[in-house]
């Protein structure tokens, strides 16, 4: 695990744009826990955007709502839960219609956007989420930029195009998740499947071509209105970054060829996202045992979405806005909500398998299960279940319920910072946070 | 309750377009804001508008002649834009002569508007990266399909060393880098750029293979950013200039063809003569009589109807079904307007059509295959194909996209706070008894009036596009009311649409926004009522517009910073 460490860590940091933009306030990282010893502790956004059915979460009691239908495909990782209920998108409250886009950018962000403009509307004008800061995710990988190779890595599965924009960097741009399973495992691992020759080959080429873009868009800087010169900056830090990974190869830690059996192979679309989305989770789960990151999300939206069982021409959407008007739809849309805590319990169980100290990964790490809204006609963003697996290195008791009135969610992004051990005292618009949660 | 207007009230232009102000901000109404509700809701109506650099629309200003005469070159900032999948994917096949599926290698499009366009964001990671993968694989490819375009004569078995005298493999390489960077980059390169081109094969080649090197020249001239962006300088320090011959082209290329210039018109370019509206005409016509234009009105109606949205796959999970029903829709429209004159009247009002087995099933008429008259009275225009019901398949959908899509008309999305659950009327409640219960809720009304009578006029069409003379109810209800006029049904609403100038207008919008992928602005205005009224007066004929448009000042003009 150590040895990766060993690469270009200050390289890393000097490169990456998020290392040079929060370079002064960079002192946070708790120290302590590694030089005694302790394992890094890594948290995983698994962000979906079904929202959950109310009518199967209204109890302040862990074993009653643990009961419910929508947590049958958990039942084996009862123990290894919190539930949080009360918790609200506070920044995402009062931040303009409610189209899904608007609210998109503030939810992991704790602020409040503006419309850049433009947008793929579904109806109307568009409006394109642009918060004054980072997503959460982002400002904790940078924080641990100078401990691993990759400050974060994001994946989604079946991303919809107007509503992908979650993720932001330091810079305010937004974080394109990678949905290809393949291209997402040979950027981490650099394609295990080369001999050294050829990788030594490859590498020679990539640099070149690297020198050429880079001499390119050097020279295109100044051509370019001042509004626009960010997008060229931006995509030169995006090639100093390959830069970096091709200059220091990895060299002990490969990608896990044996994928694990299809939980569910059913018609439609549902198969393909399954699918898509474990061979994510296992590189996600492979990143964190090779300490490659500390820092993942997983974004599901359902492009396109059918299965067998779901009434075919019913849209997942518009389900989601009436869903208890028919016994069908209420029924449908539960067994959607399965469907995530299902791959949910798989990336759980997959943490288990990995020994680590004297238990497994999965006390070392939280997983985070966060949706867009509380389900409800007009999707709230008050009282948003949350459910967190895992142990967070002792940080989160689990198999249990804790229940906040109008609590703040980005209360609990602090606490989640404060897990990985950076000392993160405040994040977002200072009026949507107050202080960590004591999840233990 | 209304006095009812007849139709010949709008064909006679006699009923104003409402202002846009007051649909964007003014329709929510009634509504209890959050308490922390400090981003107010007139606010985000005015923010959601085509104004969001500032750049307000003036709606009440004089008609054109009075202002645009007088008001000299204007034009909007055009924010930065990088290359779309389609214009990659096409230029590959353009100058390289690759056919490649490149959907799967870039990662999709931005949108400003309906239209694909990636002006908004700066790239991530994750995009460089994908230009990066996507460069290796066409590169491969090429080299393995066709590499004789990129070879040497004499062969390059002489090794590396070899001067630059004639003949020479460096003469050679730099001769195709030369050819190539003025396809890629749309104008001839700079010798520094093209000694970069000539610098990266070399490094290259002193210890690999004269195609592994070549190769890789490839990568870099697909991963330049002189091919991955638009950049527009124009040729003057002015803040509103006149675009270079090649920008020119460039913009051309991507209007009409969604690809890279060719020879012909990067010579014009070069040689002073896309410097006049006349000459950009001349070029734009030529241009689309040429097989690259084919595909200029599918991509433009595949985006615009929504057809590449996820609501189109989820009414139509069937891969073949959805194939098969957009393809009905588009070759309608290629029919329908490339027909000459009139081409609005034909594209809302004709009944023509190319079934296949599946729509001529749809269509309740089975057995019909190739070119056919669809019967009178259920379907006629785009209005009532199967593509545009199920890529818009509600009746708030399909209002909504009359009254923003066709009449241009902006409304904003539902405000937050508000529940869209509609009322439980019992089980015998129709659709339009449910929506009409919507509309008794006065925070709803203010704007889902403005577009659900609309809408209610196709509901004789089911989600999946499917015709219903009567539903489980009895007789289906299909009355709709259009601003102040009445009908019956979509096939009514379509002869109505078709001779509205609000429609026309619209029209002339939309093309210009897919055209300059861009929302136009407040700056535009005077370039789309030129090209509107040309539009006009020549049946409408499509064909004019899109010439039309490329005639204008803001398709010729760029602004050097953004208007505040």
């Amino acid at each position: 695990m150590t040895n990766q460490r060993r690469f270009g860590r200050r390289a890393l940091l000097q490169g990456s744009a998020a290392g040079l933009a929060l370079a002064p306030f960079l002192p946070l990282l708790d120290a302590d826990a590694e030089a005694q010893g302790g394992m890094p502790v890594r948290v995983c956004f698994f962000w979906h955007w079904l929202g959950f059915v109310p009518q199967n979460l209204q109890s302040g009691d862990f074993d009653t709502n643990f009961a419910r239908d929508i947590f049958d495909p958990l039942a084996a990782h009862k123990d290894d839960v919190l539930l949080l209920r009360g918790l609200d998108y506070k920044s995402a409250i009062g931040n303009g219609p409610n189209d899904h886009p608007p609210p998109m950018g503030a939810l992991m962000t704790s602020r409040r956007t503006e419309n850049n403009g433009g947008g793929a509307p579904t109806q109307g004008p568009g409006w394109d989420p642009a918060p004054a800061g980072p997503s959460i995710d982002q400002a904790i990988g940078a924080e641990l930029a100078t401990q691993t190779r990759f400050p974060t890595i994001q994946m989604g599965v079946g991303l919809n195009n107007y509503a992908w924009k979650l993720l932001f960097d330091q810079a305010g741009d937004p974080v394109r998740p990678e949905e290809d399973p393949q291209v997402a495992r040979e950027l981490l691992f650099q394609d295990a499947g080369l001999d050294e020759a050829q990788a030594e080959a490859r590498r020679v080429r990539r640099l070149s071509v690297i020198d050429f873009v880079k001499d390119e868009l050097a020279a295109i800087e100044h051509k370019v209105s001042a509004d626009d010169k960010h997008k060229i900056e931006r995509h030169l830090d995006h090639i100093r970054a390959q830069e970096l990974l091709e200059q220091n190869p990895i060299v002990s830690c490969e990608a896990d060829d044996q994928y694990a059996d299809a939980l569910r192979a059913e018609g439609g679309s549902e198969g393909q996202l399954s699918a898509t989305g474990r061979r994510h989770m296992d590189t996600i789960v492979r990143a964190f045992a090779c300490d490659l990151t500390r820092v993942a999300t997983l974004h599901w939206h359902m492009r396109g979405w059918s299965a067998d069982w779901f009434p075919p021409g019913e849209d997942p959407h518009a389900m989601s806005h009436v869903n208890n008007r028919y016994q069908d739809w209420a029924d449908a849309y539960a067994k959607l909500g399965q469907f995530f805590t299902l791959h949910f319990a798989y990336m759980l169980q997959e943490l288990a398998k990995i020994p680590e100290g004297d238990g497994t990964m999965l006390d070392n790490t939280v997983v985070v299960l966060l949706s867009e809204h509380a389900l409800t006609g007009g999707h709230s963003r008050r009282d948003v279940p949350v459910l967190l697996g895992g142990r967070g290195g002792g940080s989160v008791r689990t198999g249990r319920q804790m229940n906040f009135d109008e609590g703040r969610m980005a209360d609990l992004y602090l606490s989640l910072a404060q897990a990985t051990g950076v000392n993160m005292t405040t994040f977002g618009d200072p009026q949507f946070v107050d202080q960590p949660l004591d999840l233990s | 309750m209304h006095q009812r207007r007849t139709i010949s009230d709008f064909t006679r232009g006699t009923i104003a377009p409402v202002a846009f102000a007051l649909l964007a901000s003014g329709c929510y109404t009634g509504l209890a804001w959050d308490d922390n509700s400090a981003a107010d809701p007139g606010n985000s109506g005015e923010d959601n508008g085509a104004s969001a650099d500032g750049d307000e629309p003036d709606e009440d200003t004089a008609g054109p002649a009075a202002t645009c005469a007088d008001m000299g070159v204007d034009v909007a900032f055009a924010p930065l834009a990088r290359i779309t999948r389609l214009q990659y994917q096409n230029s590959i096949r353009d100058i390289l002569g690759v056919e490649l599926s490149l959907e799967d290698e870039l990662i999709v499009d931005d949108k400003a508007g309906s239209f694909n366009s990636n002006t908004l964001d700066a790239a991530s990671a994750t995009h460089v990266n994908r230009y990066r993968s996507a460069a290796e694989f066409v590169a491969a490819q090429v080299i393995e399909q066709h590499p004789e375009q990129l070879a040497c004569d004499p062969p390059p078995d002489q090794g590396p060393d070899q001067g630059p005298e004639e003949g020479s493999e460096e003469e050679c390489v730099t001769d195709h880098a030369r050819r190539l960077a003025r396809r890629f980059y749309g104008r001839t390169p700079s010798a520094a750029q093209v000694e970069n081109l000539v610098a990266l094969f070399a490094t290259v080649r002193a210890n690999e293979s004269y195609e592994v090197a070549m190769q890789t020249m490839l990568e870099g001239l697909l991963q330049s950013p002189h091919f991955l962006y638009h950049v527009e300088e124009g040729n003057s320090d002015d803040e509103v200039a006149p675009l270079t011959g090649p920008e020119l082209a460039r913009r051309l290329a991507t209007f009409l063809w969604s690809s890279a210039p060719d020879e012909i018109l990067l010579d014009a370019a070069e040689a002073g003569e896309l410097a006049t509206a006349e000459q950009v005409a001349a070029q734009a016509t030529r241009m689309l009589g040429d097989p690259r234009a084919d595909e200029l009105l599918a991509h433009f109606h595949r985006q615009w109807l929504r057809l590449d949205g996820s609501a189109f796959m989820v009414a139509l999970p069937d891969e073949s079904e959805r194939a098969s029903v957009a393809n009905e829709t588009l070759a309608f429209i290629d029919r329908a307007l490339g027909s000459g004159d009139d081409d609005i009247t034909s594209m809302l009002n004709s009944r023509a059509a190319v079934l296949d087995d599946h729509t001529a099933e749809l269509y309740g008429m089975p057995g019909a295959s190739g070119d056919t008259m669809l019967p009178p009275g259920e379907r006629s225009g785009l209005l009532t194909r199967a593509g545009f019901l199920a890529a818009n398949g509600s009746v708030t959908a399909r209002g909504l996209f009359v009254r923003s899509q066709m009449m241009c008309q902006q409304i904003p999305p539902p405000p937050e706070g508000v529940s869209t659950e509609l009322p439980d009327l019992g089980p015998d409640a129709t659709e339009r008894e449910l929506l009409e219960a919507h509309q008794a809720d006065p925070t709803c009304a203010g704007c889902h009036n403005l577009f659900d009578p609309i809408g209610l006029g196709f509901l004789n069409y089911g989600h999946d596009g499917a015709f219903h003379e009567q539903d489980e109810h009895g007789p289906i209800d299909n009355s709709g009311q259009l601003d102040e006029a009445s009908f019956n049904g979509a096939l009514e609403l379509s002869q109505m649409l078709g001779q509205m100038e609000d429609v026309h207008e619209c029209l002339t919008e939309q093309w210009f926004n897919f055209g300059l992928a861009r929302e136009s602005r407040s700056s535009d205005q005077c370039s789309i009522e030129q090209a509107a009224a040309e539009f006009v007066s020549s049946g409408p004929e499509i064909e004019t517009l899109i010439v039309a448009l490329t005639k204008t000042d803001a398709f010729r003009y760029r602004r050097a910073t953004p208007q505040q």
